[in-house]
């Protein structure tokens, strides 16, 4: 009796402003059915039926009021004005992902588990929660979101993080609920559904808090994220959120990544040789092309290029060719397209004969060393064509795809940088400008050698930068190299760059008519092509190096 | 909740509610006699006017006011189909004087709905003073009897009262014309009005607004007949006809003409 009297009272106590208002509600009908009654019958009717109108004036009033109180005072309405899309509407299949086979392989393993998940419920197992997508941009995360989409055959909700985010906390949160309530009602009716939320990072970055509120906004969103995610729910729909992101994965917060929310990580790199060679016959296919070009010297030269570089490459080269009145696409026009996406613009006609002559010999230094020294890097291009501020370019790309790179190819990539110095002081007595992008390039390369990765010939080991290279810095570890030690890794440094000044000096000396024959080339052409560049090394007998470092010349 | 959906006043009890209502609200005893869709109010009045002024006491005024209000109700709260009400006020100490006042049930029911104006309300009331009441009631014997209103006839008192305060109210023609009489009747589809009114003083050919005055008469009436046409939606009518017994001119206007004045593609003057 006790408990009864206890439980009522505290009914009571939860639910009096509910029933406040319902008496209230109850005691005006009430008065107005007997004020109504009351009425003689004319104006009773009269009263009838003219209270539809009312009410909708009324109706629109409120409507109105609670509009401009939402939009003046309260920043808008957090609505979510998401249409639903139906999986098989999307139509981006498995077949159309390409170049990226390793995501693709992980993400139909996730499609096999929603759709075999009453099977996978049966044995006990759970389904998963999250997918999250990693990555950098333009290599198909959406694309595959997608095709998962597609052929997993279930609704899908496609929103971007950042529309999560307002001035006003609680906003985010709100549309966050809303959305998932949606997707769980479609969940129910179509046995699942995919909530698909691009660059996540605008909401998943580590939470911090500040006494200022900073960032509060962004906090409450993602909270909202993680309860409807794992949050304690009393019934578990199969909505599954699938959020890509091209930020690291360090950067996301710990919650987000745990199981039970993105518990499952495709990570999608850039293609690579295959991938590039697949990307180039996708997307060469859909435009008219030279059935002369070699493909897989296009996915060679496309190394670290995105999926959507490659098929911006096409789209240029196609620009391009009906811009030159060709009926269909060549090398000529791919390897402009590829210029033009890497370097920009062309300026010609604005530099002296004089210049243009400095500008080849010194671009004709680069070419000369980097074909003949560099372990790692292929000369595809030599132009004195002006891009980008510069008045010349040597363009290089890896021979192979590596993911690392030696002592060699460092001191390589030094000796390549300071060729277009020795180029102009050997021709030329004197040097220019043109210079200071080589040297800060060299000073790097070298400097990050000896202080960072222990390739000097001193034996020094270890990373010093981290202790002993900071003047500006009070903090403890800043400074705690002796100057002897800074010394000598300095003068390493300098030694490195002065023994590659050394060899490049001789072997440009040594082969000053190639440099020459380039120069000759390069003021007449203006822009070198591969094969043109081979052509004059096999003119005087040299061959390039080969990826391990063997040196056939 | 269902009772309340009944009439109020149920045509059974009409004449009782009538007189409930008048005696309740306003103290006063009426008689009240039904005859096909018209009621009719008979309020006696002590004092209902000045004998110096003849004019009606303010208080006789505030009495029928009430009675055609409680005439009102009952009429718009009825399942009794009634189209007209009529209130007749009179005076047993000056014999034959009476006021007599008559309301459109369909005129009462737009106004209250805001469909009309006040001014126009008032406009479409039938408001006569007479002195030898013949015409409409009966009285033998201290007997009540009364004639149904039809709606034609409704429309030519409404058209002759509109004419006439015309000529009596309106800034430029008020106290110019003299009214002897206006009246008008249906004949076989055909409206036709015969007025007397005449401008002392001034020649037949005198203009007022550029036009013979005697053509600016007959335009004015011709004008208000076809006004009362078009705001009853009185579409059965092949010709109007105006005609100034003063100097016998007639004006005469077709139904076409009729039609596209209410289209407002012709203006009558």
């Amino acid at each position: 009796m006790l408990i009864l009297h206890k439980r009522i009272k505290l009914f009571l106590l939860d639910h009096w402003i509910k029933m406040a208002i319902g008496s209230a509600v109850i005691l005006l009908i009430g008065a107005a059915i007997y004020g109504l009654s009351t009425l003689e019958s004319f104006y009773r009717h009269m009263t009838l039926a003219t209270l539809p109108l009312q009410i909708l004036i009324v109706a629109v009033n409120a409507m109105i009021f609670v509009y401009m109180y939402m939009t003046v005072f309260r920043g808008g309405f957090a609505k979510l004005d998401k249409g639903l899309v139906k999986g098989e509407k999307i139509a981006v299949t498995f077949k159309d992902v390409i170049g990226i086979d390793e995501a693709k392989q992980e993400s139909w393993e996730v499609v096999e588990l929603i759709k075999d998940r009453r099977k996978l419920q049966q044995i006990g197992g759970k389904v998963i929660k999250g997918i999250l997508m990693m990555g950098p941009p333009g290599c198909g995360k959406t694309y595959l979101a997608k095709a998962i989409a597609t052929e997993s055959g279930i609704p899908f909700i496609s929103m971007s993080a950042s529309e999560f985010t307002e001035i006003f906390v609680g906003v985010g949160a709100s549309r966050m609920r809303k959305l998932f309530k949606k997707a769980r009602r479609l969940a129910e009716a179509h046995g699942g559904c995919i909530v698909f939320i691009d660059e996540l990072d605008a909401i998943g970055k580590k939470r911090g808090y500040s006494y200022l509120g900073q960032g509060q906004e962004t906090n409450s969103t993602q909270n909202q994220l993680l309860v409807e995610m794992d949050g304690l729910k009393e019934k578990q729909e199969n909505v599954i959120v699938i959020g890509a992101t091209n930020a690291l994965e360090e950067t996301l917060d710990d919650a987000m990544l745990r199981p039970g929310r993105f518990d499952r990580k495709v990570y999608i790199d850039k293609p690579n040789l295959e991938g590039r060679e697949k990307l180039f016959r996708f997307y060469l296919s859909k435009v008219k092309h030279d059935d002369a070009l070699n493909i897989a010297r296009l996915a060679r030269r496309a190394v670290y290029k995105s999926p959507a570089d490659i098929m911006n490459i096409v789209k240029e080269s196609a620009l391009i060719a009906t811009r030159n009145k060709k009926d269909k696409v060549a090398l000529k026009e791919i390897s402009e397209a590829m210029d033009r996406v890497d370097w920009g613009i062309k300026h010609r006609g604005f530099m002296t004969q004089k210049e243009k002559e400095m500008t080849a010999y010194h671009e004709a230094g680069h070419g000369v060393i980097l074909y003949l020294l560099h372990p790692a890097d292929d000369v595809f291009k030599i132009s004195i064509v002006s891009r980008k501020g510069y008045l010349g370019v040597v363009m290089k790309h890896p021979k192979e795809e590596l993911h690392g790179r030696n002592k060699e190819a460092f001191l390589a990539d030094i000796k390549t940088a300071l060729a277009g110095y020795v180029a102009e002081k050997i021709k030329y007595g004197t040097t220019t400008n043109g210079v200071s992008s080589d040297f800060r390039n060299v000073m790097f390369i070298a400097h990050t050698m000896v202080w960072r990765l222990g390739m000097g010939r001193s034996g020094l080991v270890g990373d010093y930068s981290l202790y002993g290279n900071n003047t500006n810095s009070d903090a403890p570890s800043a400074n705690q190299l002796s100057e002897a030690t800074k010394e000598k890794l300095n003068e390493e440094t300098q030694s490195i760059m002065q023994d590659c000044l050394k060899e490049v000096e001789a072997l440009l000396k040594k082969e000053w008519d190639i440099v020459e024959k380039i120069v000759k080339e390069l003021l007449s052409k203006e822009e070198l092509e591969f094969d043109e560049i081979e052509a004059i090394f096999k003119q005087f007998c040299k061959n390039e190096p080969s990826a391990s470092g063997d040196d056939n010349k | 909740m269902l009772t309340s959906c009944a009439p109020t006043y149920p045509k059974e009890k009409i004449v009782e509610s009538v007189q409930e209502l008048c005696e309740r609200e306003y103290s006063v005893k009426v008689e009240v006699i039904i005859e096909g869709s018209t009621m009719g109010v008979r309020l006696p009045l002590k004092g209902l006017f000045n004998t110096e002024t003849l004019q009606i006491k303010p208080e006789a005024f505030d009495k029928i006011t009430g009675v055609m209000l409680s005439a009102s109700r009952v009429a718009l709260s009825s399942d009794k189909s009634i189209d007209f009400y009529t209130v007749i006020a009179y005076d047993a100490k000056v014999p034959g004087a009476e006021v007599v006042m008559t309301r459109y049930i369909y005129d009462l029911r737009r106004f209250f709905l805001g469909d009309i104006s006040r001014g126009e309300f008032a406009k479409r009331m039938v408001f006569d003073v007479r002195f030898n009441p013949q015409a409409i009631i009966d009285t033998w014997l201290g007997d009540f009897t009364l004639k149904e209103q039809k709606f034609p006839e409704f429309m030519c008192e409404q058209i002759a009262r509109r004419i006439t305060d015309e000529f009596r109210e309106s800034k430029d023609l008020a106290g110019k014309f003299k009214v002897a009489s206006c009246e008008g009747k249906f004949e076989e589809d055909e409206l036709k009005f015969v007025v007397d009114i005449s401008r002392e003083g001034l020649p037949v050919s005198e203009l007022i607004h550029g036009k013979a005055w005697h053509e600016e008469v007959l335009e004015l009436c011709m004008q208000k007949m076809c006004y009362v046409l078009y705001i009853y939606s009185f579409k059965k009518v092949d010709q109007l006809e105006a005609f100034n017994k003063f100097d016998n001119k007639v004006l005469t206007i077709s139904k076409d003409e009729i039609n596209k004045w209410r289209n407002r593609r012709i203006r009558i003057d």
